[in-house]
């Protein structure tokens, strides 16, 4: 890197952006801090007056360069106007920009690897299950039970028919019940009704039928399915 | 040899705390917490609630820390550990309740004091900073008692905790893939206890400590807010008392009353534990939230499943965010040049304290 000497006088500092040639190590390389601001003129580029740099030593004025070249578009602007600026300003920019990357960089893995990728979850695989002797279960009753990794219940109405649904309250997903004493099914959560025949969404805030299952009863023994 | 020069200037105090002086700036910080005076009038009282929050917040930290040797954030294990806890370790009980009890306090006494710095209009500048930070931690205490009121496993936690990640669920752009990352599957099982146990016992408590030292030290730097009408008053007809010594001696006083509060409900009412959950049992009858939760508990319910294009729960969250934006804009909405503004940010607080309270007991009740 060169340095600014007086007998540089002749040196042109027209080209060369930020960090560029040596010229983009000082710009206003003229004189102390009144020199300097005279020297930026209005294009913001920073101009050797060569009568100062004349006389003083090679020292940078920070602040009236910052303006200069912070008032007209910033570092990194490499157009024709031959637009400088000084290392401090590259820095002050480069920086905060330096830094968001890396930032985005380091947050990639973060956020991957928070992501749950199911791979512990077997996504209910479970097509039938066994739930138990139809004795266990007189009309006008019900009962929770597990298809898979979905909580589901079966009802017997006092019809005698068997009805299996997904026990998962289309609301807000807490797991309903049957109410032998109202024959409803019923949430606990905010008071849902389901018909325990049809799994019709009948009172309350859920705004859908619950999920149908299949019931078949084979040698006595319930076995639920999927529809 | 300093400290020969000291006493030449005649100005330092030598001995040990001039020695600690030179190296600490003690005499700087003194100076600093003395600038502090608390001004004496009718609602003077509420000084003390953010006092009482500093103080619930340590025991909270101590029992929790002291919790989190016996308790194992594991699905099997979890439940076991809290009994274990409850009925095996010396004293295990009472440090649960502790922590339980304090909790609770902790919301209730938070509450008052945003509430009553609200009404003092202590967000005008140069306060809004205090505000803001003020806030942020009453939402970071709802995200501690939201996180640890899973840990215990047990099935009303299950629940509540279902409950709460699908409301999230149904937010708007980041809603889904927040509450998946939190719950760490579409289950709620391993994956999310261990979540909400980082979240509990790590992640809230360093944001918690970072912003508790920012809220203290906007205080310290802008002192008491005084209301309007004291401000009003003549100057010899305004009576100040120094915070260092005199009320922070009367805060020790109050906190000690606090603590002897928490340790008789502690000891007469044991905090509880539930069955274990059952991820595929029924939700329990009579399952409610936490008290801090019943508001917009039952405001939820009476929205009805759909509402225009809305479901129902986007609709009442974002009718519920509307209605406490105004906490958030306050500062800049009230700076205290109007009466008029003022007037409204006095009734818009009264309304919404009053709402909130008059939906925390109907979620109680019903
Ligand atoms: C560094 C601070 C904290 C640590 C290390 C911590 C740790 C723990 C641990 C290990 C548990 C599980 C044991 C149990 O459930 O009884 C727990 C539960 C809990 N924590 Fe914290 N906690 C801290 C701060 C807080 C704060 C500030 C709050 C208040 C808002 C809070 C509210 C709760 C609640 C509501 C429970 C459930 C209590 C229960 O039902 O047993 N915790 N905490
Ligand atoms: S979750 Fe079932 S009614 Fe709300």
């Amino acid at each position: 890197m060169e340095d600014h000497k007086p007998e540089d006088k002749s040196e042109k500092h027209e080209h060369g952006g930020c960090g560029g040639s040596g010229s983009g190590s000082s710009c206003g390389s003229g004189g102390d801090a009144k020199g300097g601001s005279s020297a930026c003129d209005g294009n913001g580029g920073c101009h050797e007056d060569k009568s100062s740099s004349g006389t003083a030593s090679s020292t940078s004025s920070a602040e009236p360069v910052t303006s200069g070249c912070g008032s007209n578009g910033g570092c990194g602007s490499s157009d024709s106007d031959g637009e400088k600026c000084s290392r401090s300003q590259f820095l002050r920019a480069a920086v905060p920009c330096v830094g968001g990357v890396w930032a985005l960089m380091a947050a990639y893995p973060i956020y991957s690897y928070l992501t749950p990728n199911g791979g512990d979850e077997p996504e209910s695989k479970v097509s039938s299950v066994n739930i138990g002797d139809i004795k266990d279960l007189p009309p006008g009753s019900g009962k929770n039970f597990k298809f898979g990794s979905m909580p589901a219940l079966i009802t017997h109405t006092k019809d005698g028919e068997l009805h299996a649904f997904s026990a998962v309250c289309t609301h807000l997903g807490c797991t309903v019940q049957f109410r032998p004493e109202k024959d409803l099914i019923w949430c606990a959560c905010h008071g849902g009704c389901y018909d325990p025949s049809s799994g019709k969404n009948v009172a309350g805030p859920p705004p859908k039928p619950l999920l149908a299952l299949k019931v078949e009863v084979v040698k006595d023994k319930i076995i639920v399915s999927k529809a | 040899m300093t400290s020969g020069t000291e006493k030449a200037n005649g100005t330092k105090k030598v001995g040990l705390m001039g020695w600690l002086d030179e190296r600490l700036g003690l005499e700087a910080a003194f100076k600093f917490a003395q600038k502090k005076q608390v001004p004496i009038h009718k609602n003077s009282v509420w000084y003390y609630a953010g006092g009482i929050a500093l103080m619930l917040m340590v025991i909270q930290f101590a029992s929790g820390i002291l919790l989190m040797v016996y308790y194992v954030p594991g699905l099997e294990a979890a439940h076991a550990s809290i009994l274990r806890i409850n009925s095996q370790v010396d004293f295990g009980w009472f440090f649960r309740s502790i922590h339980s009890w304090g909790a609770n306090l902790l919301i209730a006494v938070l509450v008052g004091h945003l509430f009553s710095a609200y009404f003092m209009k202590a967000y005008r500048k140069p306060r809004e900073f205090t505000w803001y930070s003020g806030l942020i931690l009453l939402v970071i205490c709802l995200g501690f008692g939201f996180t640890g009121y899973l840990l215990p496993w047990d099935d009303v936690s299950f629940f509540a905790t279902k409950i709460g990640l699908d409301i999230a669920s149904k937010m708007p752009v980041f809603g889904e893939a927040a509450a998946s990352l939190l719950r760490g599957g579409h289950n709620i099982g391993q994956g999310t206890l261990s979540r909400f146990f980082v979240i509990h016992v790590a992640l809230l408590p360093l944001l918690c400590l970072g912003l508790m030292g920012l809220h203290l030290l906007f205080v310290q730097m802008h002192g008491m807010s005084e209301p309007g009408y004291f401000k009003k008053l003549e100057a010899a007809k305004r009576t100040y008392e120094k915070f260092f010594p005199n009320f922070f001696l009367k805060d020790l006083l109050v906190w000690l009353l606090a603590l002897n509060g928490l340790a008789a409900l502690v000891t007469l009412y044991p905090w509880g534990l539930g069955p274990e959950a059952d991820p595929f049992g029924a939700a329990p009858i009579g399952i409610k939230p936490e008290w801090y939760f019943l508001a917009p508990f039952q405001f939820l319910k009476l929205v009805p499943p759909q509402v225009g294009p809305f479901e129902g729960e986007l609709f009442g969250a974002l009718l519920m965010v509307l209605a406490c934006s105004g906490m958030v804009i306050v500062p800049f909405f009230d700076k205290g040049e109007s009466a008029e503004k003022a007037k409204i940010a006095t009734y818009y607080g009264l309304v919404l304290l009053l709402g909130i309270i008059a939906f925390t007991i109907w979620g109680a009740l019903s």
